[in-house]
């Protein structure tokens, strides 16, 4: 082998990944196949299918080889692409999981051929509309780095943006591309938007031009779709809002929503709805993703520095990657959700990690940006709907940075940047807005995020305006005065508008002089002062001037004009210079919003303004919740290439030789031959039928017409309309009538349509007959083409149209019907199961007797449909145009279906319940059913049965199983109709008992083979076996206790042998205990009895039909049980079971039971059980009382399983659970 | 191949020992120091979860190694330089980096500080070294070169 052309560029010491050495071996393996061959495409193609049919890795190997290939071998990747779609079994996943691959992981290290080629194959995978391309477009997207202004992001951003615009109604119907490409190219504007010092300026103007010719259109026309980005989107757009472009549409959003879209109600809606994951994701790159998630959960406290360190010099290292922290913050807040554990170890904490990337940012722009983006979601928070842990670090952000005395600048920056954002963010909400920062702080107080509000509100800390500005907006949440007070103090304040958050304790502690309620803010806003908000009430504090003093306090930078890098600015004239303008937003002043916040001189201009009263309405989540992709159906270039594909694959069926017609035009007399030649150089399908019809009339006519007429003429037909035979005919069964019209008028149905204009018996047909069979001999597809036929025309009579295609069958070479009919519909299941599903109906009600219950023909079918073709027959079945199966004999069908694959056995028995047939013709199915083997069956008969009431017949059905104890059939159906129809299924077993089957099983079954209308019941051993299966499994004591069963085992008690009796001693007890006391005279207590084991069971979380709690005190025996020990028995096999399982054995002496179901610890209910049962066990038996013992015995030992203590006794714990 | 290989936390190497092979994250690259017949060495600062200890990479290895980076040493040894015991590739080792950041690593203690049992040691074997039977000596290296184990026991006793 040569050379391999290079994919990645690495150093020599790094190891080659394993996902690249195997693109490697698998080009090297495609590169052997096509050594060899010349030029020939096809030939190509032929050996590259033939070697990806061979395994399932050949078959991997030959796409991630060519997809190699389309990746680094520019010349020959065109054909690469073209054979990797062509040789596709999964509709290209793998080749995209590799790409997604490339891309997530290996993007940087690519050499540029490789990274050329990628963004061609997405191209060409956008332009021929393949489902999987929106996987490799969201991969394409997080590579957009923000913040990123190199050469190779610049190149990436503008390539993908041709592609998308180039094509876009190839993509834009799926509706969750959509939002992501918006908030992904919005995010990226914000970049190119920002002056840049060096020469890039010209450049990132012209392909900022170009990217909001792009999404502006884009968000406007799928507006709806977009609100699923959520609050991010108003936060990206705010950014924006001073561009020209954008003003037009900030300006809809504020005044006029419904315009946009009549989902969206407006601002508060969007700050009400959160953020969409994929999209806070989709700005972020892959590899950021993974360390930033495994920084936060696996490095602790004192090691982080140097993974810092690592991070800022990785990914924070230039001038403009500042604006790429605001991407963390939002994605670390909203997406990274530490567990409990995490949280309570030692690990960095998210507070931690983002006060890091606050600190550590030099543009002051950018840290206004962070704050914004770690409290946004407060601004809207409702602690029933949203989640606490977006809440979480900002409130710690405030609490931990206060804590330490060197970070305290930025807990009280985030502080006032908290009060001034609820003042100024959206004035007309200001009074919401506070009420909802109130309640995030109350809710993390009573989710216990933080102990108290006292180190959030920690006075001494802050001098008297930060105080003011904190009341004004936090009220009574923060102490009224004195700092020493404060210390003491726990802020737990009843907030009047915090009612929601239920179970506070309101502790007043501080007074709540100024309450500045919703209604006052309300005042604020509605009085034409909207520009001045920021000034809180005049109550609490001197005016605007205190503001520059926090201000000059606060973390935030020094308070000049945005720096270089934001525009913004400027533009966003203080609110001095307009201050009470109307509510005419400038947009401008708008972008400003935050933006400049930490600076701007006359400081917060009031934004805000911009947002127009008619956004006081409450936010109603009407948002459109993003629907769901629908993936788009295959059309264009893909399809056509699908197509070929198929074409592909059918020679893998059959071999349609190729033949040179002009020895056989030569055979035929002139005119025959003129017409054919005519036929074979027409192009347009309506004159080539028209020329068809005279060929057949030819034909018709013909004198004497002879084999090899025939033969020569079905040669030609079949060359000069190979294609049509070729391409799909099924229009699909959604199509209207004209459209099935259409798909029948090909020159190749004329032969049809001329044959059905003639009556049945008309010899004229004949001649055709002749032609069509031998026309089927070369090309086998005319077969079920004649059944389409027929299924559409509708010039024919309904009852006996099919009669043509009988006739069809018996002309030719082997003239069943049957063999005839399965050989088309096989190669229709292949070729096209929609329309096998669409012509199921009829061939079935006119070939009933050949294909109904026919496991051949069945199996073709289920194994050949898929979901979609399932409904369409189980919708005909239900309507009565389908019937699959007939009542008799239906088990043959259904034998044979138990080695059938798994999905092709479900398929089936949707269909067999989808039609109504009577349950008692699968019964005999029953005994052949091995529950290990043939689970789908067993299942679905299961279901079946609970469906029925019980009835002698299918209860002996069951009995007649062979009882084991592994099997599920027979113990589910006992028990759930003992749940049911107790009386019922009481009394036919107690006939069943009373009344055994003669004879062994062996002679039972001979019987039963028979058919016999009427089941008989089983041997009285198989049916014992199964109750005592019952007892052990399912401990169902209230089927056992039934009245009716305990005659009929007393019965069983009385005159079985003692060898039987023996056998089922411990079944044989529950009644034996009673025939004891009746012997006895107790009576009273048998009856007592009964419900107290009820109770038992119901104790044990096994709902009894006549559960009652009565009886605990009236048992005899000790019993303990708890609840908690019986749920843990019913997995089995743990200490619980053995402890819950020997319990039961002293249950099963029919004494008993206080049934403690709250006891906590086994001992205690023992103890107690045993204290107040041994009061009342009057006339406890020796052997109850040595049986108590044991039990006691055993539960002392905890886990010690049972059987070994006492093999005598090794199955007579009714509550054991002993089984696999 | 490189399944075959067992890897040993820092804090089981032990002063000249053959046939490691370790994983670690580099921590430091240090300024290169010249040989006199021209190579260039540069001591990095390595850890995994155990501890810290230097490493000595040579020329092309130094230049290509950097902080962040997750290494790892196959077939390397550690030889005692200045009292330190440092990590080498050596002639018959491989260096190879596997990814970078994402691993756990303790900055205390450093490993290179010999303890005193290791000193002791060392004196040991240079007195067994400059011993007239010394010849013989290239038995227990062999021992020692087959894995960490059974030269680590020995330490122990000490």
């Amino acid at each position: 082998m040569t050379t391999i052309p290079g994919l990645i560029q690495q150093d020599a010491i790094e190891v080659v990944p394993d996902a690249v050495k195997l693109l490697q071996s698998a080009y090297n393996e495609v590169k052997q196949l096509l050594n060899s061959i010349e030029d020939s495409e096809s030939a190509m193609n032929d050996v590259l299918l033939k070697h990806s049919l061979t395994s399932h890795n050949a078959c991997n190997a030959v796409q991630l080889g060519l997809l190699y290939s389309s990746l680094c071998e520019p010349a020959f990747a065109a054909k690469a692409f073209k054979f990797l779609l062509l040789t596709t079994k999964d509709n290209l996943n793998l080749a995209v999981t590799e790409i997604s691959r490339l891309l997530g992981e290996y993007w940087a290290k690519l050499l540029d051929t490789p990274r050329r080629q990628l963004l061609w194959l997405f191209h060409e995978l956008v332009k021929s509309n393949t489902i999987n391309a929106e996987h490799v477009l969201h991969h394409l997207l997080r590579r957009m780095t923000g913040g990123d202004l190199s050469p190779l992001n610049l190149w990436l951003v503008e390539t993908v943006l041709d592609i998308l615009s180039q094509h876009r109604h190839n993509w834009l119907d799926k509706k969750a591309v959509v939002p992501v490409v918006v908030y992904s190219y919005l995010r990226i504007i914000a970049d190119h938007a920002a002056p840049v010092s060096h020469g890039l300026q010209g450049a990132l103007e012209r392909l900022r031009k170009r990217e909001i010719d792009f999404v502006l259109p884009l968000l406007r026309d799928n507006f709806t779709d977009c609100l699923s980005i959520g609050r991010d989107l108003l936060r990206l757009l705010q950014d924006l809002a001073k561009l020209p472009e954008f003003e037009r549409l900030w300006s809809e959003i504020l005044h006029s929503p419904t315009s946009l879209s009549p989902k969206f109600t407006g601002v508060s809606q969007l700050l009400a709805q959160p953020p969409s994951p994929v999209c806070i994701t989709s700005r972020l790159t892959h590899d950021m993703e993974q360390r930033i998630k495994w920084y936060l959960k696996f490095v602790h406290m004192g090691s982080h520095k140097r993974y810092l360190d690592w991070l800022t010099r990785k990914y924070l290292n230039t001038p403009e990657s500042q604006s790429l922290r605001v991407d963390w913050i939002r994605f670390v807040v909203t997406q990274v959700h530490p567990s409990n554990e995490t949280i309570a170890s030692e690990v960095v904490q998210r507070w931690a990690f983002i006060s890091w990337l606050i600190l550590s940012c030099t543009s002051p722009t950018v840290v206004c940006n962070m704050k914004l983006a770690l409290y946004y979601d407060w601004l809207m928070f409702d602690p029933a709907q949203h989640n606490l842990m977006n809440i979480e670090p900002g409130v710690l952000v405030i609490q931990n940075n206060l804590a330490r005395s060197h970070q305290q600048h930025l807990a009280i920056g985030m502080l006032d940047f908290l009060c001034r954002l609820a003042d100024n963010y959206y004035p007309a909400l200001a009074g919401d807005l506070r009420r909802r920062l109130r309640l995030c702080l109350l809710s993390a107080v009573e989710r216990k995020v933080v102990h108290s509000l006292a180190h959030i509100f920690d006075l001494a800390k802050m001098d008297k305006q930060m105080h003011g500005l904190l009341r004004h907006t936090f009220a009574d949440l923060v102490p009224a005065q004195a700092p020493q007070a404060a210390a003491a103090a726990s802020a737990r304040l009843p907030d009047p508008a915090s009612a929601v958050v239920g179970g506070l304790q309101p502790t007043p502690i501080y007074d709540s002089a100024i309450i500045v309620s919703a209604a006052s803010s309300g005042v604020s806003s509605s009085g034409g002062i909207a520009r001045q908000t920021s000034t809180p009430p005049a109550s609490s504090t001197s005016g605007g001037g205190h503001h520059h003093e926090s201000l000059s306090r606060s973390a935030t930078p020094p308070p000049k004009p945005p720096t270089p890098p934001a525009p913004p600015a400027p533009s966003a004239a203080p609110a001095s210079v307009q201050p009470d303008v109307s509510m005419e937003p400038s947009a401008a002043a708008a972008a400003a919003a935050f933006v400049g916040s930490g600076g701007g001189r006359g400081r917060r201009r009031s934004e805000s303004a911009e947002f127009s009263d008619a956004e006081m309405s409450d936010a109603e989540n009407g948002a459109g919740g993003g629907a769901g992709g629908t993936v788009g159906g295959a059309s264009g270039a893909f399809f056509d290439l699908r197509r070929d594909f198929q074409r592909l694959k059918l020679r893998c069926h059959y071999q349609v030789d190729r033949v040179d017609i002009e020895s056989y035009l030569q055979q035929l007399d002139p005119v025959m031959r003129d017409r054919l030649m005519q036929l074979r150089d027409e192009s347009d399908t309506e004159a080539q039928c028209e020329i068809m019809y005279q060929v057949v009339q030819g034909i018709i006519e013909e004198e004497d017409i002879d084999l090899d007429f025939s033969r020569r003429i079905a040669t030609c037909l079949c060359e000069i309309c190979h294609s049509q035979l070729e391409d799909p005919i099924f229009p699909g069964e959604s199509a209207d009538a004209s459209s099935l019209e259409d798909s029948v008028s090909t020159p190749i149905f004329v032969i049809c349509r001329t044959l059905c204009q003639y009556s049945e018996d008309d010899p004229k047909r004949q001649p055709l007959y002749l032609l069509l069979s031998e026309m089927a001999a070369r090309h086998p597809r005319i077969g079920y083409y004649l059944l389409y036929f027929l299924k559409v025309d509708r010039a024919q009579s309904q009852d006996d149209k099919f009669v043509a295609y009988k006739e069809f069958c018996k002309s030719q070479e082997n003239p069943d019907l049957r063999t005839c009919l399965f050989k088309d519909l096989n190669l229709l299941a292949q070729d096209d199961p929609r329309l096998l599903a669409y012509l199921l109906p009829d061939v079935f009600r006119n070939f009933a007797s050949q294909c109904q219950n026919n496991p051949h023909l069945m199996r073709i079918i289920v194994s050949s449909i898929d979901c979609s073709q399932l409904q369409t027959m189980v919708a005909d079945i239900m309507q009565g145009h389908l019937e699959l199966f007939r009542k008799d004999n239906l088990v043959t069908l259904l034998r044979d279906s138990l080695s059938w694959e798994s999905v092709e056995q479900l398929f089936l028995w949707q269909l067999l319940n989808a039609q109504d047939l009577p349950t008692e013709r699968f019964l005999p199915l029953l005994p052949h059913l091995d529950s290990g083997r043939h689970a789908e069956a067993t299942t679905n008969l299961l279901l079946m049965l609970k469906l029925e009431q019980p009835s002698f017949d299918l209860v002996c059905a069951v009995l007649w199983r062979e009882p084991q104890l592994t099997d599920p059939l027979c113990p589910s159906i006992l028990h759930f109709w003992s749940e049911q129809k107790l009386d019922r299924l009481a009394e036919i077993l107690n006939n069943c008992l009373m009344s055994p089957g003669g004879g062994t099983a062996a002679s039972a079954h001979g019987g039963r083979g028979g058919g016999s209308s009427r089941q008989s019941p089983p041997p009285l051993e198989q049916s014992l076996r199964h109750l005592d299966i019952m007892r052990q499994r399912l401990r169902n004591l209230s089927l056992l206790q039934h009245e009716l069963m305990q005659e009929a085992l007393r019965e069983v008690v009385r005159a079985a042998p003692a060898e039987l009796r023996y056998t089922f001693i411990d079944l044989l007890a529950l009644a034996a205990d009673d025939l004891d006391d009746e012997q006895a005279g107790g009576r009273t207590r048998s009856l007592r009895a009964v419900p107290s084991r009820k109770a038992a069971a119901a104790a044990r979380g096994h709902p009894s039909s006549g559960a009652s709690s009565g009886g605990g005190s009236g048992g005899g025996g000790p019993q303990k049980r708890s609840s908690s020990g019986a749920t843990r028995s019913s997995g089995g096999g743990s200490s619980g079971s053995g402890a819950s399982g020997s319990g039961g054995a002293g249950g099963g002496r029919g004494d008993n039971s206080s049934t403690s179901s709250s006891s906590s610890s086994d001992d205690d209910g023992a103890a107690s059980g045993g204290g107040s049962g041994a009061g009342g066990s009057s006339g406890g038996a020796g052997i109850a009382n040595r049986r108590r013992q044991r039990a006691k015995k055993r539960l002392r030992h905890g886990g010690t399983s049972v059987n070994s203590s006492d093999s005598g006794l090794s199955n007579s714990d009714i509550f054991t659970t002993d089984y696999q | 191949s490189q399944m075959s290989h067992q890897f040993v936390h820092l804090k089981d190497l032990r002063p000249m020992q053959k046939n490691v092979n370790v994983h670690f994250i580099v921590l430091e690259v240090y300024d290169p120091t010249r040989t006199k017949d021209g190579n260039e060495v540069r001591n990095v600062s390595i850890a995994d979860r155990t501890g810290r200890m230097t490493l000595a990479l040579w020329n092309d290895h130094g230049r290509q190694v950097h902080p962040g980076d997750i290494c790892r040493v196959l077939n390397g040894l550690t030889t005692v330089f200045k009292q330190e015991m440092t990590l080498n590739v050596g002639k018959n080792g491989e260096l190879q980096k596997t990814g970078d950041f994402m691993m756990v690593f303790s900055e205390k203690p450093n490993l290179s500080e010999m303890t005193p049992d290791m000193l002791a040691k060392m004196q040991e074997m240079n007195a067994a070294k400059a011993a007239p039977q010394s010849g013989s000596g290239g038995a227990p290296s062999a021992g020692r070169a087959r894995g960490g184990p059974s030269f680590s026991s020995g330490w122990g006793k000490t």
